[in-house]
């Protein structure tokens, strides 16, 4: 007797991802052998003392249990049921979640399938392991300068930061440039999750030469021979990282204000309007804790902590959300532009809920009321093997429910180490 | 944190924290307390917003005859509402420029119109303005302001910048910023007509940083190869020079180096460092098709990994090996 499970989002390996979300899947029998009809089996964790854990519902609005009773008809009629990560367990390697089926009476193992609960993870607390994987990757995709990595570079500019600040779109935008370059590192390497940079702690693990670099007198980033990033280059000119921090790096954390007070940003109504602020600080004087090209728009993307500092900007955003319940897009409270450009309260273009955004959407210098920049490098959004959402042209809106919360489909493929859904 | 009752005992949390907000501000805006106490209060503060509070902080910050750092913590604390509003922006560029003003203050409007550079809608239009007083602020005897704002300007591609850097290098007399920090500076903006000065740092160089510096901006020079290639065989040559000037090269000639880092993985004379950043340079950017049927070397990079002392190369050659194994 054999089963076989199936989970949504299998890449072209047949390898799954998931998250703290619910992914619908499937079991059957497979060679049933005769005997009793129908078979009970049991869902369970191979290994519950390491790696990553799974929970299990029976349908989508059920409860997370850590294991599930099913019943398989003989004839191989596939049972539906939902796995998601076991909130506090994420894996820290890549197949270390192991779904086992066993027969509910008795402890033969059926069939075993192995998946990763990949998580965004405060970048201080990586493993070795999970800090090289990231390096690596990174690296790959840079190829000093000559990489993928050249439009993500070219797309945070001084003449495109309209785009992507100083409005509403800030923190939907920037959430979509991660996810972006999330998506191209996990090309390389699917084990990886972007880490996060957790500003306002001190990270003694994260400002180290074998992991993000440690300056010289002069602000010259160094790093362990060995380190992934000791090739670091952009712009077709200048090997590696110019980055002065003006706090101590070991004891301190950043010039920011805390979590507690960027979540308190939104006003006694909970606005996004004012939580927007976050902009200013602790975004702002985050980039502004170091000298260095990390310290201005044009310049910050050259140093890699830029995408550790905003996917760290992009989880307190989503922890406003999860707090307050923020994932509704038709609620002015979750984003005040609810329209498109050119319509009657809306502001810029690439601003307002239903614009779609530069530069996957590929549209160029149009002028007003579509003004746009005069480029528009590294094409459409890239698709996820594991979620359907967001499109190749994503909107400001899509950005929102990324848990996909209101509803299954937006849900955008990734989320953090320290909360989850609500049950 | 995943159930309603996580949830609650977070947004608890976030109440206290707005208490505290609130008796912070209470104690900052008392005249009557010390300067200490009102300083330390805004801590809790967080962010001064709105209009009562920006008035207050406005006063605090513009009263020449209160304490410095209180005046600092009050800008800083501001820093949210500077990035929105211009005429803000105006008063932090008039505390940066004054020279008579107390260093920690200008720092403050420094780093505080850095920080509102973000908001590119609203900052723009002040940005000429900005841009001027930080060529004022590159003469100023405050060495870590003149610094920074040498930075700024430099990233910023800024000719008047540029020209003071080069102007420096060329005569130590007119130098705003140690040789290697204007060589790094430069390297925002490098052009061709650098090239012959910075092969000359590299030749005589007037420190090993401002060497290590220019040996860096040479990657994109086609004539410094040869330089370069010298350097990385000079095992005379300073560590930290050598293992740039690797970096430089494998970004320059990336066949001609890997050639190279393979006689620094077989050379048992050579030191460890370079030889993690040999391998390194294997593992990334190397043809990896023929590397697989490089027998020779994947042994001599097993034998590296378990024989050699150094953690890094046991590491990188693990990297390597990993990799290999990945493909076959």
């Amino acid at each position: 007797m054999r089963t076989e499970i199936t989970i949504d989002g299998a890449d072209t390996a047949g390898a799954n991802y998931i998250t703290w979300a619910p992914v619908r899947s499937s079991i059957r029998l497979v060679e049933a052998n005769g005997g009793a009809d129908p078979v009970e089996v049991l869902l369970r964790n191979q290994n519950t003392a390491d790696g990553g854990q799974i929970v299990f519902r029976d349908v989508i609005s059920g409860a997370e249990q850590d294991t599930l009773q099913v019943s398989l008809r003989a004839d191989g009629t596939p049972a539906d049921f939902f796995v998601a990560g076991k909130p506090g367990h994420p894996s820290v390697e890549d197949k270390d979640a192991t779904i086992e089926v066993v027969k509910a009476t008795g402890q033969d193992v059926l069939s075993t399938k192995a998946l990763m609960v990949r998580i965004r993870k405060n970048a201080d607390n990586l493993t070795e392991e999970e800090r090289d994987r990231f390096l690596s990757a990174f690296a790959e995709l840079n190829n000093q300068g000559m990489g993928r990595f050249r439009d993500f570079r070219d797309i945070h500019r001084d003449n495109t930061s309209l785009e992507a600040h100083g409005r509403a779109g800030f923190l939907p935008w920037h959430r979509a440039y991660e996810l972006d370059l999330e998506r191209e590192l996990q090309r390389i390497d699917p084990s990886v999750a972007l880490p996060y940079w957790k500003f306002d702690e001190p990270a003694p693990n994260l400002f180290t030469r074998a992991f993000i670099g440690v300056p010289n007198n002069l602000g010259r980033v160094q790093f362990d021979p060995g380190n992934p990033l000791e090739f670091w280059a952009t712009d077709g000119v200048v090997a590696g990282i110019e980055r002065s921090p003006f706090f101590d790096t070991d004891t301190s954390p950043a010039f920011v204000i805390s979590e507690v007070d960027t979540l308190l940003l939104g006003g006694p109504q909970n606005l996004y309007a004012g939580f927007l602020d976050m902009e200013g600080d602790p975004h702002g004087f985050a980039h502004t804790s170091f000298g260095g090209s990390i310290s201005q728009i044009d310049t910050a993307a050259k140093d890699p902590l830029f995408f550790l500092l905003h996917a760290n900007v992009d989880r307190l955003w989503a922890k406003w959300q999860w707090l307050i319940g923020r994932f509704d897009s038709a609620d002015p409270a979750t984003y005040p532009f609810l329209g498109g450009a050119g319509e009657a309260g809306a502001t810029r273009v690439g601003h307002n809920l239903k614009d779609t955004m530069w530069p996957w959407n590929q549209v160029t210098g149009s002028g007003p009321p579509n003004d746009r920049p005069t480029t528009a490098p590294g094409g459409n959004f890239p698709a996820s093997p594991t979620v359907g959402a967001p499109s190749l042209e994503p909107k400001v809106g899509d950005m929102i429910d990324y848990q996909g919360v209101i509803g299954l489909k937006n849900r955008l493929g990734f989320d953090y180490d320290d909360f989850s859904p609500l049950q | 944190m995943n159930t309603p009752e996580d949830r609650r005992r977070y947004a608890e949390r976030i109440e206290r924290a707005a208490e505290e907000q609130r008796q912070g501000y209470r104690v900052f805006s008392d005249r009557s307390r010390p300067a200490e106490e009102r300083r330390t209060a805004l801590h809790r503060v967080a962010a001064l917003r709105g209009e009562d509070e920006v008035t207050e902080a406005v006063e605090v910050i513009l009263n020449r005859e209160g304490d410095p750092a209180l005046r600092a913590s009050a800008l800083r604390t501001l820093g949210i509402e500077v990035g929105k509003r211009q005429d803000l922006i105006d008063m932090a560029i008039g505390l940066l420029r004054n020279s008579t003003e107390p260093a920690v203050v200008r720092q403050a409007a420094l780093r505080v119109l850095q920080q509102s550079s973000f908001r590119a809608a609203t900052f723009n239009p002040k940005l000429p303005e900005y841009l001027d007083a930080l060529r004022t602020v590159i003469e100023d005897p405050d060495a870590s302001l003149r610094e920074q704002a040498l930075e700024i300007l430099a990233q910023r591609k800024d000719e008047y910048c540029q020209r003071r850097l080069l102007e420096g290098l060329k005569d130590p007399s007119q130098a705003l910023v140690s040789p290697g920090k204007a060589v790094q500076l430069l390297g925002y903006d490098v052009h061709a007509e650098h090239y012959p000065l910075l092969r000359d740092i590299v030749q005589n160089p007037p420190s090993p940083e401002a060497k290590e510096e220019a040996v860096r901006l040479l990657a994109s020079d086609p004539n410094s190869k040869e330089l370069l290639t010298r350097i990385v065989e000079n095992k005379e040559e300073y560590r930290r020079v050598r293992n740039a000037s690797a970096a430089a090269l494998q970004s320059l000639a990336p066949a001609e180096f890997e050639e190279q880092a393979k006689q620094i993985v077989y050379d048992p004379e050579e030191y460890d460092e370079l030889r993690a950043t040999a391998i390194n340079a294997l593992t990334l950017f190397a043809d990896q098709e023929a590397l697989d049927q490089d027998a020779e070397l994947t042994g001599r990079v097993e034998q590296l990994r378990e024989e050699s002392p150094s953690k890094e190369v046991e590491r990188t050659a693990d990297r390597f090996l990993r990799k290999q194994r990945r493909r076959r």
